[in-house]
């Protein structure tokens, strides 16, 4: 990054954290410049990134002239914008795309899950084996609300059931938390570092 | 004293923010060294996994991270690549994300540079490849399978023709026998769906930011991740493996005194809570 770059990014990254004291002029103006940088920044990206590529390499470089339909099919999705005659249009790349993706995703996707189903069941031979059906079943008790979800043994069941994803919940929430904190150094290494100089 | 800890249950969150930034701030500038013990489960197999294979195998790593999480997977990247190009291990860089692309790949350039002036091999398309991003999602990668040249459009990330890249003339096809396993650095969607799915016959290993860390806990244990770097402190565990501390080590010293602040305010929020509470009760 240039000197100027990164003079920008030291500051917006200030303006953001100055939220942290209260709402002011700096933190709004880092705001609002935020969205239209992004929506900025996808449009570049999307069309060095995707559009030309696939001009260059698959339409130019290999002939494949038929591409041109899936533009086509693609400036269709903006037809809902045309008056209420024409924007059913928007309905054929709409349906193609959700049927194509559909048949995809169903012929792989459930595969992944199966795998998973299939680790649940283990040898309760093994105390740790035994634990996890415990905390499994228990789990599961707490969202079946219909045949028998009154009986004392399945209300019981089911509130340990609620500690066991209370806990489930707590570790996911401390690893966000490490998360946040990760990102909170990673800006503070760049301002130290490239912003300030100082070596670490 | 049970006055002043009753003043714990409505902090201001100005006082709890300066001092996060103190306990933050402060073992950054400079390093207290707390210990820093290595995960045997997570992040050891990963380790174990690059440890194993020879020099000139493949492996192919994918960036599917933004900007947001840099601060935890960069650090990864750079360690786990480092540890490839010690051992002679032969890297192919993909992203699943376009900003992915553009962060691994400035930092492995500038990396490689460095590695190479200490005498470690690194040249760029013998050592290490980066056709980065690919549009066209999950289908693209699938086809990158039958033919790795084609799905990528026959060039790297700055359109540099394969033809040139005499690491790539052994990866015609991705297959588990010309490519010895994947490393994604995910850090949300798409991310390792794409490979569970995809690519289920191959053995898959997670970067991982650290708030997804419980969610793929479970692909590994049933086997569909065989190990995991979870978050900074994953980072600065492998950087430890390999004999090569560096800013992921230099970070979890603050990453722990936070957590410790954050411990006590929480212990110290509940006993405010409580004894507030019971003198409420009292008073009524």
């Amino acid at each position: 990054m240039s000197r100027t770059q990164v003079w920008v990014a030291a500051l917006a990254t200030l303006a953001c954290y100055s939220y942290l004291y209260k709402e002011n002029f700096f933190f709004r103006l880092a705001e609002h410049t935020m969205i239209p940088l992004a929506v900025a920044h996808v449009l570049t990206t999307g069309w060095h990134n995707t559009f030309l590529p696939y001009i260059e390499t698959h339409v130019k470089g290999k002939g494949w002239w038929w591409f041109w339909i899936f533009f086509v099919m693609g400036v269709l999705y903006y037809a809902r914008f045309l008056p209420a005659r024409w924007a059913w249009i928007t309905r054929y790349p709409i349906s193609v795309s959700v049927g194509w993706s559909l048949g995809y995703y169903f012929s792989l996707f459930p595969r992944q899950y199966g795998v998973q189903i299939a680790d649940a069941v283990r040898d309760l031979g093994v105390f740790e084996n035994i634990l996890f059906f415990l905390m499994f079943a228990t789990s599961m008790m707490y969202f079946f609300l219909t045949v028998g979800g009154n009986s004392k043994p399945f209300r019981t069941a089911a509130q340990w059931g609620r500690w066991i994803l209370m806990v489930g919940f707590g570790a996911s929430f401390g690893n966000t938390v490490s998360g946040r904190i990760s990102l909170f150094l990673g800006r503070l290494s760049f301002l130290l570092t490239e912003w300030l100089g100082v070596a670490l | 004293m049970l006055k002043f800890l009753e003043r714990f249950d409505q902090i201001n969150p100005q006082i709890v923010y300066l001092l996060m930034a103190v306990a933050l701030i402060f073992p950054v500038l400079k390093p207290i060294g707390l210990p820093l013990s290595i995960d045997q489960q997570l992040t050891m197999p990963v380790y174990q996994w690059i440890e194993s294979l020879q020099p000139g195998d493949i492996v192919i790593f994918d960036a599917a991270y933004g900007g947001g999480s840099d601060s935890e997977l960069g650090p990864q990247l750079k360690a786990w690549f480092t540890h490839c190009m010690m051992k002679g291990v032969k890297v192919v860089g993909l992203a699943q994300w376009e900003a992915g692309a553009t962060l691994a790949y400035n930092s492995l350039k500038a990396l490689s540079e460095q590695l190479k002036a200490e005498g470690i091999p690194c040249e760029y398309g013998v050592d290490w490849v980066f056709p980065g991003y690919k549009a066209g999602g999950g289908p693209t990668w699938r086809s990158m399978q039958d033919d790795f040249w084609a799905a990528c459009g026959n060039v790297d990330w700055e359109k540099t023709d394969f033809s040139q890249l005499p690491l790539l003339q052994r990866l015609k096809k991705w297959t588990p026998e010309t490519v010895k396993g994947i490393m994604c650095f995910s850090a949300g969607s798409p991310g390792i769906p794409t490979f569970t799915q995809y690519f289920a016959d191959h053995k898959l290993y997670v970067g991982d930011v650290a708030v997804q860390v419980a969610g793929t806990s479970n692909l590994l244990r049933s086997g569909q991740v065989k190990g995991i770097i979870p978050g900074l402190s994953g980072a600065a565990q492998y950087e430890k493996l390999i004999g090569r501390p560096g800013l992921g080590v230099k970070l979890m010293d603050a990453q722990s005194l936070g957590h410790s602040i954050i411990i006590i305010l929480v212990i110290l929020g509940n006993i405010g809570y409580r004894l507030k509470m019971r003198n409420t009760q009292r008073r009524a």
